[in-house]
């Protein structure tokens, strides 16, 4: 089961809520927006008192000098900007991330042209359209500029309008050697943006080391520390096509894969991502696209190179001959493995995927044996297998052989799927109907590049593999016995696992009410 | 919507039910939020009312929502509330917000709403997309007497290449098609690796099933660079699945806009023009007999067929080639012969 659906979703909820909370304080004070006029969703306002920003950013410990600075697009910050480009500061600054960086070099504008170059028609027309190699080449900014939805005087950590756009910068900002943990970060709000909201930050939130409002300089004695780099994890092809600096940042990391990032201390689900996103690079070479995801690596497990003679070596395995019943996950990777099953007579096992749909049969006499390519597919399976519920699934019998494909796995048997944590709950729905015991042997099917010496703690719910089978090797795997899975509600409740089928039939069986665990997540629609 | 309040206080009543009548037996309706309200924020639920609301005008015709302080007051939650509830929706693409005027409906996202409602209860989920209709378009109940329809067309027996859409309620046509020896060309899903030609006199009996499927067509077929393209000559028929269809032959997709992009690319490149004729294959619950309003960049279709009917439709114009600025921008980098068909518009001194 995903990490992501525990602490994390409950701490969105509260944060949407504190940000609706200011919006409520601020919409009377707020200056409407050109285009967005007061969807405060969609912008963070300007409000009364915002010109008096400037003379205390003026009077911080960080402001003497020359050195650059960055400001973000907030609409509270057009005076503090034209004064920086005033008093000759070198200004960055971004208009919108996804259009990149802009720049006002000491003395490129005149002062009668001050005031416009400070908002962001001005600064679209007037300013120097920069790429990412000359952000690096100014060197260390002297200090960063943004606005807020809300900050908490406390840790200074700022509240965005949700968009993540700042986090990007300061992402963007950090990989390239310009910003850092040492980077002082002031936020200018409004004083009813400020709130101690008592939240736990997590590591990826951004925080500052001043608060500006119009009536007070807050300084922030134990600032949350600021993250490092982009977390890659999370910009999936979307974001990326529509950020062309990420985009730049992105194949440039994919040259020189890693160097920068491998250093800094990562936590285990960071790691995690880490480790997929850099076998994704490499699969990518010998991997074949999706029918539906092309190459979004996130939304399925691909076939490669070389598959089908995983399948071979699976095929002289002792659990193969001894199994009549396999259960195969639905992965492109495993087509060739469904091909073999069912041409040599076996019954195939296997959910629909994201087992919205729950479990399907294949039985062997359901194919023509001109249909074997067919039925293999995820398209095929839907047409030739058989809905069976859980309790028709508990009486298949015994199921001797799991064959699952993944993102990674390490020598230890420990694999990283697509991050969904499917497998987790099939191997957990199986233990729990009885299907599988310790005799039950699990193999993954991988390429070898997705094969990795990577090191993370096993987690209770972790299934780990007995073998590895790549198109030149098999490993077998030598770990602590395996533990039958189980179940975990509470980490069902309130996500889309809670609408899977055998999951609703396995809560009702057992009597268990899945909404006592009400584990809040935004839905990402 | 507009009218006194009370009638607005009764049709959010009628409609809080709204979910209930699209229930499908094992699907999860995230599009119309069958999701019980237990443990989810106040926005999404307040989101979920005036989506209702919204969901309830008249097909074809664009309407406005009740005014936000009477929002507020109907709904008894704040203005900060509501406007992210809005905002969620105008995302969606189902409201518009215009400053000074008001929040207007969407009538095109309505009526894919409306329709998707209704398609839940004969549809067949897709392999991967479950039954997320903004994602593909299905198949369902009857889709074989479509096919059949179809081929009894005179335009589908005249056809020696043929043009079908990557939809799964086509799978069945594709497979006909094929082995009626057409040249069958399929646009992979979502335009992301070109078009697939299939050559229906050279596909084995037995590689048919796979070659009509999405999964399979790659494998069995082979993709067209733009200079294979563009030699295929001439293409005598187009075949697309729809989100929903007017009377009048108006073709909504899923809310993508692939179908104007496909056609207009090949448009561009001389392998269709006003006379191709369009098919369209949908069951009956997707033809809206409302007049809708289309646009000059819209796709017409000339014959609208389902399981029990087959309409010939007035033919409407068809757009004469792409529409740049409808295209989003980084579909010249990610989507193949783009560029190229730029390339040859600007050797042709026309701006593209």
């Amino acid at each position: 089961m995903g990490q992501a659906h525990g602490e994390g979703s409950k701490a969105l909820i509260e944060r949407a809520g504190i940000c609706e909370a200011v919006w409520e304080r601020l919409l009377p004070v707020a200056r409407p927006d050109t285009r967005f006029v007061y969807d405060l969703t969609s912008f963070i306002p300007d409000f009364p008192g915002s010109e008096h920003l400037y003379p205390r950013l003026r009077e911080l410990p960080c402001y003497p000098g020359d050195g650059p600075v960055f400001v973000t697009p907030d609409n509270c910050l057009p005076d503090t900007k034209r004064a920086l480009i005033s008093a000759g500061r070198p200004l960055l600054q971004t208009i919108a991330v996804a259009m990149g960086f802009h720049f006002f070099a000491p003395g490129s504008v005149p002062e009668s042209d001050a005031r416009f170059a400070g908002t962001l028609d001005g600064a679209q027309l007037l300013a120097e359209q920069v790429d990412l190699d000359f952000v690096r080449s100014l060197g260390r900014l002297d200090f960063v500029v943004t606005g807020a939805c809300a900050v908490d005087p406390r840790t200074g950590v700022r509240f965005g309008k949700g968009h993540g756009f700042f986090d990007l910068e300061w992402g963007i900002l950090t990989e390239l050697g310009v910003a850092d943990e040492q980077t002082p970060v002031v936020i200018c709000v409004h004083d009813c943006q400020v709130v101690e909201t008592g939240l736990t930050p997590s590591s990826h939130d951004t925080a500052g080391d001043w608060i500006l409002t119009p009536t007070r300089s807050i300084r922030v004695d134990e600032r949350h520390p600021n993250p490092s780099g982009i977390r890659w994890g999370l910009v999936d092809e979307a974001r990326l096509a529509e950020i062309a600096p990420l985009r730049q940042l992105s194949s440039r990391r994919t040259l020189d894969a890693g160097s920068a990032v491998e250093k800094a201390e990562i936590p285990a689900s960071d790691a995690q991502r880490f480790v997929r996103e850099k076998v994704w690079t490499a699969l990518r070479s010998v991997a074949r696209p999706d029918s539906r995801f092309h190459w979004d690596f996130g939304s399925f497990i691909a076939d490669f190179e070389g598959s089908d003679i995983c399948s071979d070596r699976l095929r002289a395995f002792n659990s193969w001959a001894g199994s009549d019943l396999v259960f195969i996950t639905p992965d492109n990777s495993t087509e060739a493995v469904r091909r073999a099953a069912v041409s040599d007579g076996k019954t195939c096992l296997m959910t629909t995927y994201g087992i919205r749909r729950g479990f399907l049969v294949l039985d062997p006499g359901d194919v023509p044996a001109n249909e074997l390519a067919y039925a293999a597919t995820l398209d095929g399976m839907d047409h030739f297998g058989r809905p069976v519920d859980l309790e028709e699934v508990a009486k298949l019998g015994h199921i001797g052989l799991l064959v699952t494909g993944g993102s990674a796995v390490n020598y230890e048997g420990l694999r990283i799927g697509k991050g969904h944590g499917y497998f987790d709950l099939e191997w957990a729905l199986l233990s729990e109907v009885g299907s599988t015991d310790e005799s039950t042997e699990i193999v993954d099917i991988v390429h070898d590049c997705q094969v990795v010496d990577f090191d993370v703690a096993a987690l209770e719910h972790d299934v780990r593999v007995d073998w590895i089978v790549t198109p030149t090797r098999t490993i077998q795997v030598k770990g602590p016995a395996r533990t039958p899975g189980r179940v975990r509600w509470e980490l069902i409740g309130g996500t889309e696992f809670e609408l899977i089928p055998p999951v609703i039939d396995l809560a009702a069986s057992k009597g268990i009410d899945v909404t006592r665990y009400p584990t809040v997540r935004e839905s990402n629609r | 919507m507009t009218g006194p309040s009370g009638s607005i206080v009764l049709v959010v009543c009628q409609l809080t039910r709204f979910s209930e009548r699209f229930k499908h037996p094992n699907m999860s309706l995230d599009f119309v939020g069958t999701r019980s309200s237990e443990g989810r924020t106040l926005y999404s639920r307040v989101a979920e009312q005036v989506e209702a609301l919204a969901l309830a005008g008249p097909l074809g015709e664009e309407t406005m929502l009740p005014s936000e302080w009477e929002l507020v007051e109907l709904l008894g939650v704040s203005r900060g509330t509501l406007r992210r509830a809005i905002g969620d929706l105008e995302r969606s693409g189902l409201l518009r917000r215009e400053a000074g005027r008001g929040t207007f409906v969407n009538p095109a996202a309505r009526l894919r709403r409306v329709v998707w409602g209704k398609l839940a209860q004969v549809a067949k989920p897709d392999s991967r997309f479950h039954f997320d209709f903004t994602s593909f378009i299905p198949d369902f109940e009857g889709s074989p007497k479509c096919v059949k329809a179809i081929c009894q067309t005179p335009e589908y027996r005249r056809a020696v290449t043929v043009v079908a859409m990557p939809d799964n309620n086509l799978e069945g046509f594709r497979y006909r098609a094929l082995a009626d020896g057409k040249t069958l060309l399929v646009f992979t899903y979502g335009m992301l690796r070109g078009i697939v030609a299939l050559e229906g006199n050279q596909i084995r009996a037995e590689d048919r099933n796979l070659a009509a499927t999405l999964d399979g067509m790659e494998r069995v077929g082979a993709k067209l660079s733009f200079s294979q393209l563009r030699s295929i000559g001439a293409i005598d028929l187009l075949v697309t699945g729809a989100a929903a269809v007017s009377r009048d032959g108006v073709h909504f997709g899923k809310g993508h806009g692939y179908l104007d992009l496909e056609w207009g690319l090949l448009s561009e490149m001389g392998l269709v023009n006003q006379k191709t004729p369009v098919i369209v294959s949908v069951h009956e619950c997707q033809v809206v007999d409302e007049q809708v309003p289309y646009a000059a960049h819209d796709v017409t279709v000339d014959i609208v067929v389902t399981p029990s009917e087959v309409v010939r439709c007035r033919p409407l114009p068809k757009p004469a080639g792409l529409v740049w600025d409808r295209m989003p921008r980084e579909f010249a980098a990610t989507r193949p012969y783009i560029k190229e068909v730029r390339k040859m518009r600007k050797a042709r001194g026309e701006v593209a």
